[in-house]
């Protein structure tokens, strides 16, 4: 029986495309915005030193969600489009939550509504999504998939800091409440923090209600281009778009998968299934591996394991391949101090049943037309799977979820 | 003066209910970077809202040098001169440089100062357990980059690996160190600058504004601030950087990191004895050799360490010594005038 999700785990992405924009629109942004788009927040353009293009900005809804940037050519019908669209924030002001499918195809049916006023046909809006049509010229080029589960002991985000990802040459970053790996901006870029705290310094959750939730961890992986497609794509969901391969719809269980395939490889995280019963005496070199990792364990160390290693490579001037040999071994020591295993942590159930922060205040000022509610059709084909499940407590929405406005439109 | 795109925002008048249209834009006068202008207003009025001045960027930043009392007045006598001609009032020109508007008057102030030296010699990757009493420790470290900061960000340290062209005489060369550059704003300015700078306050609800300073005070502050980093420095033993043996020794890697981490050396031979239980002659050997390699080390607190700043006479740009200094500027931030 196939699996079926009824979360869509996705957070920040980016779409582009390529679409013929409305010709009032050039000659005078502001009243064109006024009229036809009152749920623009702001709009800036700037033009190109050589003076070919103009690029047009439009900051689209009241507390964010979306962003669309048009590179305009004078002697060109179509522009190109990057659309930054963010299902969580268009819904809730935030992105504390993971929208369950529903609600993805919710915020799809918005995005699509507030950017058609700005093109020249409505009909072109078929192209602001990627995978609506077959051939289409869309397609998602950045994503961020999150998971969010419980931390309480800290033993989560500690084994974190151990990490290395075999794609990922660049140092990890550490804060207090978090960590970091590979370049930033990157094809391919992971994220650990705690996700309450994160949403209280920047002002999205109040302090009252941070206590509570402190201990809920964020697993983040950030994919772009080429990684993307690498890791979420198949043969359904891939098209050659000029010639490059790209992604052009999901179902929940792509994201899921793709998440598990970028978390899976990472060493030093995990405790193996299965432990050697006896370990017998390391060689030197592997023997100050794990005396490393059995440091970088202590919490009063305080430094993780990778650091430590770097410490070592840089004051002694060690060879590659010493280093590697000490890496190796101090890697599965830690991995075999952690306390759970990939699929203890990355459990069906675990993503089926996020750990969410919610934020009424933030909620409570997000107004949508009732038109909204209505996915539409070409939508829901395209990014609802087949024969998925009916989740009765998921996809009927409580009365009271999305209140009626209380003033004008 | 370089490209004024402006970003157009759309907000919804309270009264009216109404979507007003203000503009706001960034500019640069000069050369980029030297003078920035942010703009905001309605469709009928622009405002400059704020001016950020880059002293070293506006005089020809060509090289290392410490900047004087003097340079600070050149900079603003230039800022009048290259500001002023935007204002619609003349009368509103002695808003443009903090400390020249009359007392009874609402004043421009300094919002956010931040101020640099360049030590000689040093890399992060020699530091440790770096640490200030206002932002505890160091967080989002990279290879080249280490800060700290308070939550609110109005308090902040950048240590960064530099290397900066020097021109000394007739010559070119190359500083290879740390640039260490301090940046406070709002509330964290009367902490760290005390009594050293002129501060008004409009009535006792508001808060306290910086108004005037000068630059050696500045830089008071600034040796101040970093005279209470904690954390060590430690650089490479020469000893290991020459060593023709094995650099990587077990001796070698436990004196490491117990000078890094702060974990006794003990502690981290029982760790490693645990894994590979020596013989006794190798116990003996280990202790010998654990004794020299510590000794190689030598940490230093940084706080104690401290090398004078890069200074350096160079060959200038701008020849300040000749231009006028404003009367206005001359007034508020002369030699004569204390803080």
């Amino acid at each position: 029986m196939p699996r079926h999700f009824h979360f869509m785990p996705v957070d920040r992405t980016v779409i582009k495309t390529r679409l013929r924009t409305h010709p009032y629109l050039p000659a005078d942004p502001a009243a064109f915005v006024r009229e036809r788009c009152p749920s623009i927040r702001s709009y800036a353009s700037r033009d190109n030193p050589e003076g070919l293009r103009r690029t047009m900005t439009f900051d689209v809804l009241d507390y964010k969600g979306i962003k669309m940037k048009v590179v305009l050519a004078e002697d060109m019908a179509l522009s190109d489009i990057t659309i930054e669209f963010n299902p969580g924030v268009c819904l809730f002001a935030h992105n504390g939550r993971i929208p369950t499918l529903l609600q993805f195809l919710d915020a799809l049916g918005i995005l699509s509504r507030q950017l058609t006023p700005l093109l020249a046909n409505p009909e072109d809006a078929i192209d602001l999504i990627p995978g609506l049509r077959v051939g289409g010229v869309a397609y998602w080029d950045y994503m961020e998939i999150p998971f969010q589960c419980d931390d309480t002991d800290g033993a989560v985000l500690a084994s974190f800091r151990h990490l290395r990802h075999p794609d990922i040459r660049k140092a990890s970053r550490h804060w207090q409440h978090g960590m970091s790996a590979g370049p930033k901006p990157g094809n391919l870029v992971l994220s650990v923090y705690r996700k309450a705290v994160e949403m209280e310094v920047k002002n999205k959750l109040a302090a009252s209600r941070l206590e509570d939730r402190k201990q809920y961890m964020r697993l983040e992986a950030r994919m772009r281009s080429e990684n993307l497609v690498e890791y979420a794509g198949s043969d359904q969901n891939v098209e050659l778009i000029d010639g490059v391969k790209r992604l052009v719809r999901f179902y929940p269980e792509n994201l899921v998968d793709a998440h598990r395939k970028v978390f899976r490889v990472l060493e030093g995280v995990y405790r193996p299934d299965d432990i050697p019963t006896e370990i017998g005496q390391p060689k030197p070199l592997a023997a100050l591996g794990q005396m490393l990792a059995r440091l970088a364990n202590d919490p009063v160390t305080s430094r993780p394991f990778p650091e430590l290693l770097a410490l070592v490579s840089y004051y002694t001037g060690a060879a590659d391949d010493t280093v590697k040999k000490i890496r190796n071994a101090g890697l599965a020591e830690v991995s075999r101090l952690s306390s759970f295993s990939f699929r203890e942590l990355f459990s069906d159930t675990g993503y089926e049943n996020p750990y969410e922060v919610s934020s009424p205040t933030s909620e409570n000022l997000i107004f949508h037309d009732t038109d909204a509610f209505r996915p539409d059709r070409t939508i829901r084909q395209a990014y609802s799977p087949p024969d998925q499940p009916f989740r009765p407590h998921l996809e009927i929405e409580p009365y009271n979820q999305y209140p009626l406005p209380t003033r004008n439109s | 003066m370089g490209d004024v795109s402006p970003t157009l925002d759309y907000r919804e008048d309270r009264g009216t209910g109404e979507k007003r249209v203000k503009p706001k834009a960034n500019f640069h006068l000069v050369s980029r970077e030297a003078i920035r202008v942010f703009m905001k207003g309605d469709e009928d009025d622009h405002f400059i809202r704020s001016l950020d001045l880059d002293p070293a960027s506006l005089l020809g930043k060509s090289a290392v040098r410490e900047l004087t009392d003097n340079d600070l007045r050149v900079s603003l006598t230039l800022l009048l001169r290259e500001v002023a001609p935007l204002l619609a009032e003349d009368q509103d020109v002695s808003a443009i440089v903090p400390g020249l508007m009359r007392a009874n008057e609402k004043p421009t102030y300094w919002s956010t100062v931040e101020c640099e030296v360049i030590v000689r010699g040093v890399r992060i990757q020699d530091l440790h357990r770096v640490a200030h009493p206002l932002t505890g420790l160091a967080q989002g470290t990279t290879k080249r980059k280490l800060e700290l900061k308070t939550l609110d960000n109005k308090f902040r340290i950048e240590i960064e690996n530099v290397s900066r062209p020097v021109k000394q005489h007739n010559d070119s060369s190359e500083i290879m160190g740390i640039r260490v550059g301090l940046t406070f704003k709002g509330s964290a300015m009367r902490g760290t600058f005390g009594s050293l700078g002129k501060f008004f306050r409009s009535d006792d609800a508001s808060p306290e504004r910086l108004l005037r300073f000068r630059l050696s005070d500045l830089a008071t502050v600034h040796f101040n601030e970093i005279s209470k980093l904690e954390g060590i420095y430690l650089p490479r033993p020469t000893e290991w950087i020459a060593s023709d043996g094995r650099r990587v020794t077990p001796a070698r890697v436990v004196a490491l990191m117990a000078a890094v981490t702060g974990m006794p050396a003990e502690q981290l031979r029982l760790i490693h004895d645990e894994l590979r239980p020596p013989s006794t002659s190798t116990r003996k050997r280990m202790n010998k050799a654990l004794e020299v390699e510590m000794g190689c080390l030598v940490a230093a607190p940084i706080a104690s360490w401290l090398p004078a700043p890069a200074s350096v006479q160079v060959t200038r740009e701008v020849d300040i010594n000749t231009m006028a200094i404003d009367p206005r500027i001359e007034r508020v931030y002369g030699e004569g005038r204390k803080s």
